[in-house]
C-alpha cells in the first residue's frame, strides 16, 4: 500500500496501512508470547479465567445474591460448591463475581499504567527542575504505604460507596498504584534520552512529542506491557484487601467480598472450606497467570534468562 | 570573509568534585579558533580526550560553551535558542561515531531518511527524493534497503544510511565525529569516498574529527591538531604531515601506522 | 573517604518533601468530609448505639479536632504545632488513652515481628534465589520458581487463616493469639522471652512465607546476568575456585536487593496489619483494624503518620548507606 503525499510534503497515510501495522504488531507479539513456556501457560490460564468470567456475566446456576438454601452446606449436586453461611450458592457467587473482579483488576492496570507512562516519560524528558519536582511527587506516593492510604480514604468515604459502585475502589487503587510504574518509566526514559538515536532525532528537528510518540514508546513497549500486568495484579490484590477490610462496598458480589463475608462469618473456624477456598484459589490463579506472563515477558526481553533446550550443564556449575 | 563557521576563543570547562568539598575545573577546550569554508574538508586531529568530540557537540549545541564565540556566516550565534536554533540546526548536522547506536532499532531505513524530509517540510515528491538520496550514498537498489532494519545491514551501510538522513536536510555543514573509527578497515574507504563526493558535488563544508592520521591524510584539505583542548598546529594537510612544527604533532605522525615500519 | 554531600542533601530534602506531603494529607482528609469530622464521629457513635455520650462530648470532639471558626491556615499551623509537641489526640475507641501512648505500646511489637521475619525471609530467600540462579533451567530451578510465584500470588490473609487453622485451632500446637502468655511477667526473664517467641512464631512464619517469593525471584533474576558475565566466566581460568566465583556473583547481585530490603521493612509495617489482626498480635496493625472498625479517627491518623515516618526514615537510612557503598555515587556525589 503506497502512502500518498501531497504537495506540502505532508504525508497522509492510507488508513489500511496503519491498521496493517498494528495488527501485525499484535500478531507477532502473540506469537512470541506463545513461544515461551512460562508465558504460554500464563496466557492460557488467563484466557480460561476470562472465559469463566464471561460465562458468569450471562449465566449463573442461581442468583448469587439470593438466600435460597440451607446454611453452610458442603458441596452437593444442587450446589456444586456448597452454600455460604447465609444460604447463597457459592458456585453462583464465584461465577458471577468473576467479571467484576477482573474488570477492577484490569481497569486499575490500564489506568495506572497510562498515568505512570505519561508522568514517567514527561519526567524523563524535561528540564532538570521539572524532573526533580516530578520525582519528589512520585516519591510521595511511593513511600506512603498504599495500604494505609487505602484505609484512610476508605474510612473517610464509607458512606459514598452505595451510589458509585466500583468507582471509588478503582480510583483509590489507581491513586496508590501508579507511582511504582512512574518511577520505572522515569528512569528508563532518562537513560534512553541520552542515546545517540534520540539525540539524532533532536538534531534532525523532530518535535519532542514526535520523539516521544514514535520512538520512545516503541522502545519501552515491553516495559509498558509488563507494568500493565504488575498493576493489574496490584488491582486484584488491592480489591481483595479493600473488601477484606470492609471499606469497599460489601453488598456487591466479587471474589473479594466473598472472602470478606466468609471471614466475617469465621468460616475458617467452622471448617467451611468450600466457601473460603474457591475464591482464594481463583484469585491466586489470576495472580499466578499474570506473574507467569510477566516472567515470560522478562525472559523475552532479557535473553540471558531464557530456557535453552540444550544438554545438561556439567556438574561443575 | 565567506567562512561557513568560525569560532573565536571557544572555551569549555567541566566541573568535577574532588575530595570533600573541592570542585576542580577541567578545560576541555581552551581558546580554540577554527574556521571552515564551503567546499572543503577540515580535519580535527587529536588523541582521545583532547576535546574533539566536545567541540563537535558544542557546534551543534548539544553542549553549551563556557566562553568564546561562534559565528555562522559572520553572524554571532553563540547564544541562539528557540526558533533561530531550529533554523540553524537545519544548516549543520552531525554524524555520530557509533553506527550501531545512532539509528533507531525499531524503525526501518526508509523511515530514517523520510523523517528529516518531513520535519523540513520538503516540497517535492518524498519517495523520489528518498530514492535519490539512497542512490547518492550508494545504497542501491533502494527498494532492497528501504524496508530493512538497522540490525539487518552492516556498519558501513548504517553510516551511509545516516549520511543520507542528514543530507535530506540540505545542510551547509557536516560534522563527522570519528565516522569510521568503529568500522572495519575495509569498509572505511567507502564512507570516506562518500564524504569527498559530498564535498565536491554538493559544496558542503565538512569538519572531519578523528584520531587516525591515516584517514586524515586521505580526505582532508586542512587540519587542526588538538592537544589537551588547545590547537597546537594548523594548516594545509600535506604541509603539516610532511613538515610538522609542533612536538605533539610530530609524535602523532610517528605513532601513525606505516605498513613498512617495524618497531 | 569521600562523603557524597550533594547526594545526602538531596535525599534529606526529599525526605522532608514527602514528610510534609504526608502530614498535609493527614490534615486535609478529615476536612474534606461533608460536615465536620467531629459531627460525623459523634453521629457514628450514636448510630452504633453509643450510650452515655452527651452533646458535651460533641463539643469536646470539636475542640480535639481543632475545629474552630479560624481560617484554614491557622488551623493548619495549630495542627502542626500539636504534632511537634507530640500531641496526636485522644483515641476514641480506647478513650481516654492518648494516641501517642497507644502507639508507644504497640510499635515495639510490630517492629519485632516485622524485622525478624523480614530479615529471615531476606536471607533464606536470597540463598534460595542464588541456588535457583546457579542451577538455572533445571528442575530444581523450576520448582523453586513455581513455589515462589505461587507464594506471591496467594492472598496473604487466606494463608494466615490456613496457618492459624492448621497449627493453632486444629493442631493446638501454638497459641491462638497475643504477644505473650498471661501468666508471665514482663521483663528480661527467660519465661517471658520464651513466651514471646512462642507467640510470635506463627505470625512470623506467615509473614516470612509471603515475602519469601519476592526475594527468591529477585535474587535469581539478578544473579543470572552476573553469572553470565565475561568477568565470571573468565575468572575460572584465572584460578578462582568455584565457590569464590559464586560468592562474588552473589555479592554483586545482592546490592540492588538491599534497597528492596529497606523498602520492604517500611512497607511491611503496614502490610502486617492483616497478620496481626488474624493472630491477635497487639501491634500497630491490629490497633489499626480496631480503629477502622470503630471509626477512631485520631488513632487512624496517628498510626498513618507513624508508619509513614517509619518508612521514610528507613528509606533515608538505606539511601544514605547506599551512597556510601556504591562507588559511583561516592565519586560523583550525584
Amino acid at each position: 500500500m503506497e502512502e500518498k503525499s501531497n504537495l506540502n510534503g505532508k504525508i497522509t497515510y492510507n488508513k489500511s496501512k496503519k491498521l496493517n501495522g498494528y495488527t501485525s504488531i499484535i500478531r507477532s507479539s502473540l506469537a512470541t508470547l506463545l513461544k515461551n513456556n512460562k508465558s504460554k501457560v500464563g496466557f492460557i490460564l488467563l484466557l480460561s479465567i476470562v472465559t469463566f468470567s464471561i460465562i458468569g456475566i450471562f449465566y449463573t446456576p442461581y442468583n448469587p445474591n439470593a438466600y435460597l438454601f440451607k446454611f453452610s452446606q458442603p458441596p452437593n449436586f444442587v450446589n456444586l460448591l456448597g452454600t455460604t453461611g447465609y444460604g447463597q450458592d457459592v458456585f453462583s457467587e464465584l461465577l458471577g463475581g468473576a467479571a467484576p473482579t477482573l474488570m477492577i483488576a484490569f481497569s486499575v492496570g490500564l489506568l495506572g499504567t497510562l498515568i505512570a507512562v505519561l508522568v514517567g516519560i514527561f519526567a524523563g524528558f524535561t528540564s532538570k527542575t521539572t524532573n526533580a519536582v516530578i520525582n519528589a511527587f512520585i516519591n510521595i506516593f511511593l513511600v506512603i504505604p498504599g495500604v494505609l492510604l487505602i484505609m484512610l480514604f476508605g474510612t473517610y468515604f464509607l458512606g459514598i460507596h452505595q451510589n458509585l459502585g466500583y468507582l471509588p475502589t478503582i480510583i483509590i487503587l489507581v491513586i496508590t498504584g501508579w507511582a511504582f510504574g512512574a518511577r520505572t518509566f522515569r528512569s528508563i526514559t532518562l537513560s534512553i534520552v541520552k542515546r545517540d538515536f534520540i539525540l539524532s532525532s533532536i538534531l534532525i528537528g523532530e518535535s519532542k512529542m514526535s520523539i516521544i510518540m514514535r520512538q520512545i514508546m516503541r522502545a519501552i513497549m515491553p516495559v509498558i506491557v509488563s507494568n500493565f500486568f504488575f498493576t493489574s495484579m496490584y488491582g486484584a490484590m488491592g480489591l481483595t484487601f479493600i473488601e477484606y477490610l470492609g471499606v469497599g462496598n460489601v453488598e456487591q458480589v466479587n471474589w473479594g467480598t466473598m472472602l470478606y463475608w466468609a471471614i466475617n462469618y469465621e468460616a475458617y473456624l467452622t471448617g467451611a472450606w468450600w466457601w473460603i477456598l474457591p475464591p482464594s484459589i481463583m484469585i491466586s490463579m489470576l495472580m499466578f497467570s499474570l506473574i507467569l506472563l510477566n516472567f515470560g515477558l522478562d525472559e523475552m526481553a532479557n535473553p540471558s534468562l531464557r530456557v535453552f533446550k540444550k544438554k545438561k550443564r556439567d556438574k561443575n556449575e | 570573509m565567506n567562512e561557513l563557521i568560525r569560532t573565536e576563543n571557544l572555551t569549555k570547562e567541566f566541573e568535577t568534585r574532588t575530595g570533600f568539598t573541592g570542585i576542580s575545573k577541567i578545560k576541555a577546550l581552551d581558546n580554540v579558533n577554527i574556521s571552515l569554508f564551503p567546499n572543503e574538508i577540515v580535519g580535527i586531529v587529536g588523541a582521545s580526550g583532547s576535546g574533539k568530540s566536545t567541540l563537535a557537540k558544542i557546534l551543534v549545541f548539544l553542549y553549551k560553551s563556557t566562553s568564546g564565540k561562534i559565528y555562522f556566516k559572520d553572524e554571532d550565534i553563540t547564544k541562539i535558542h528557540g526558533k533561530s536554533l531550529k533554523k540553524y540546526r537545519k544548516e549543520i548536522q552531525m554524524i555520530f561515531q557509533d553506527p550501531y547506536a545512532s539509528l533507531d532499532p525499531y524503525h526501518s531505513i526508509e523511515w530514517h531518511i523520510k523523517r528529516p524530509l518531513l520535519t523540513s517540510h520538503y516540497s517535492g515528491n518524498i519517495d523520489d527524493r528518498i530514492d535519490e538520496l539512497m542512490n547518492m550514498v550508494k545504497l542501491t537498489p533502494p527498494e532492497y534497503y528501504k524496508n530493512k532494519f538497522p540490525h539487518q545491514v552492516s556498519g558501513g551501510q548504517r553510516q551511509r544510511v545516516y549520511i543520507a538522513r542528514v543530507l535530506a536536510l540540505n545542510p551547509q555543514i557536516l560534522i563527522a565525529d570519528e565516522p569510521v573509527s568503529m568500522l572495519d578497515v575495509s569498509l572505511r574507504i567507502d564512507v570516506l569516498d562518500l564524504l569527498s563526493k559530498i564535498k565536491n558535488e554538493l559544496g558542503i563544508g565538512i569538519i572531519y574529527i578523528t584520531h587516525d592520521l591515516n584517514t586524515v591524510s586521505m580526505v582532508t584539505d586542512r587540519i587542526y591538531v588538538l592537544h589537551n583542548g588547545e590547537v597546537v598546529e594548523d594548516g594545509y594537510t600535506n604541509t603539516i604531515l610532511t613538515s610538522p612544527h609542533d612536538g605533539y604533532t610530530k609524535a602523532l605522525i610517528e605513532a601513525a601506522s606505516d605498513p613498512y615500519k617495524r618497531i | 573517604m569521600k562523603i557524597p554531600i550533594k547526594y545526602i542533601i538531596k535525599k534529606i530534602t526529599l525526605f522532608f518533601a514527602v514528610f510534609m506531603g504526608a502530614i498535609t494529607i493527614n490534615f486535609v482528609l478529615p476536612r474534606l468530609m461533608p460536615g465536620n469530622p467531629a459531627q460525623v464521629v459523634y453521629s457514628e457513635i450514636l448510630k452504633s448505639g453509643g450510650s452515655g455520650i452527651s452533646p458535651v462530648y460533641l463539643n469536646q470532639l470539636e475542640v480535639e479536632y481543632g475545629i474552630s471558626k479560624a481560617p484554614i491556615y491557622i488551623q493548619y499551623f495549630q495542627y502542626l504545632d500539636n504534632l511537634f509537641h507530640g500531641n496526636l489526640g485522644i483515641s476514641i475507641a480506647f478513650f481516654p488513652e492518648p494516641v501517642s501512648t497507644i502507639l508507644a505500646q504497640a510499635l515495639p511489637w510490630t517492629l519485632f515481628l516485622v524485622i525478624s521475619s523480614i530479615t529471615i525471609s531476606f536471607f533464606i530467600g536470597n540463598r534460595l534465589g542464588r541456588y535457583a540462579g546457579i542451577n538455572r533451567n533445571t528442575g530444581k530451578d523450576l520448582a523453586i520458581d513455581l513455589f515462589s510465584m505461587f507464594m506471591a500470588a496467594f492472598p496473604a490473609f487466606v494463608l494466615a487463616f490456613i496457618i492459624l487453622d492448621l497449627f493453632s485451632v486444629y493442631g493446638r500446637l501454638f497459641p491462638i493469639g497475643g504477644a505473650y502468655a498471661i501468666n508471665v511477667n514482663e521483663g528480661l526473664n527467660i519465661p517471658f522471652i520464651i513466651s514471646v517467641l512462642y507467640h510470635a512464631f506463627l505470625p512470623a512464619l506467615t509473614i516470612m512465607l509471603i515475602s519469601l517469593g519476592g526475594w527468591v525471584l529477585g535474587m535469581r533474576n539478578n544473579i543470572i546476568p552476573s553469572l553470565n558475565s565475561d568477568f565470571i566466566n573468565y575468572s575460572e581460568n584465572l584460578g578462582f575456585k568455584k565457590y569464590q566465583i559464586k560468592n562474588i556473583a552473589y555479592r554483586n547481585a545482592i546490592l540492588p536487593n538491599m534497597t528492596g530490603f529497606a523498602m520492604s521493612i517500611g512497607l511491611s509495617t503496614s502490610g502486617v496489619i492483616i497478620e496481626e489482626s488474624i493472630f491477635s498480635y497487639p501491634g500497630v496493625g491490629m490497633y489499626m483494624i480496631t480503629a477502622i472498625n470503630s471509626l477512631d479517627y485520631p488513632l487512624i491518623q496517628g498510626i498513618f503518620l507513624m508508619v509513614v515516618i517509619a518508612v521514610l526514615v528507613g528509606n533515608l537510612a538505606v539511601d544514605i548507606l547506599y551512597g556510601f557503598m556504591d562507588p559511583r555515587i561516592r565519586q560523583e556525589g550525584e
